[in-house]
């Protein structure tokens, strides 16, 4: 398993991820501002440019954040960060998306846009 | 930095940062007397929140934390002494 990493808030979310899990994922920093995303051989990787991205044991690429800690969450369950029963679950993917369509998008673009 | 990768939509940034700012309003509302965002249990939506004001809080972004929020401001000092947050 690899995840590709680099600055930014999202990489920032599965790294804080990982270390809550307590877990060990070889990564590999991309220079983002660089624009090394944007070259041929990241694209390979992730063709949407975007980082993070998880590659896993068998080469399979996940990329999206929240799509990325799902995973992590299902290799690795404990300690929970999603939840521990159907309702937690839920309860959890319901902030989540609240969050992320709410707050994270509006101001990440605010940003980029600007 | 990202007009040469994608579209951007310059018009629309102080926009979308006030959506944003709305949201987060609504949030703090919400969060009575909630150590966590789901409650008592630290979670993924804890994670993405304080991973993202923390981005916000920078010079360069400059989408700091209104003072009226706040159960945000006492939520991202909260998350921000877990070890995890400065990974």
């Amino acid at each position: 398993m690899k995840l590709y990493q680099s600055v930014g808030p999202n990489p920032h979310v599965v790294r804080m991820f990982i270390a809550e899990k307590g877990i060990d994922v070889p990564m590999e920093t991309i220079d983002v501002r660089g624009g090394e995303n944007r070259q041929p051989g990241y694209l390979a990787v992730n063709p949407r440019g975007q980082s993070p991205a998880l590659v896993t044991d068998d080469g399979t690429l996940i990329s999206e954040i929240t799509v990325i800690c799902e995973y992590l969450e299902e290799k690795f369950p404990t300690p929970a960060l999603i939840g521990t029963t159907p309702e937690e679950r839920g309860v959890t993917r319901m902030w989540t998306r609240r969050i992320d369509l709410g707050i994270c998008e509006p101001m990440a673009n605010g940003f980029r846009y600007g | 930095m990202f007009r040469p990768r994608m579209r951007v939509i310059p018009e629309a940034s102080e926009g979308l940062k006030a959506c944003a700012q709305d949201i987060l309003g609504w949030l703090d509302g919400q969060m009575g007397d909630n150590q966590w965002v789901c409650g008592d249990r630290f979670s993924l939506a804890d994670i993405l929140l304080f991973c993202f004001l923390d981005f916000a809080q920078s010079e360069r972004v400059n989408q700091p934390i209104n003072p009226d929020h706040k159960w945000v401001q006492a939520f991202y000092e909260r998350a921000k002494a877990r070890p995890s947050a400065n990974m």
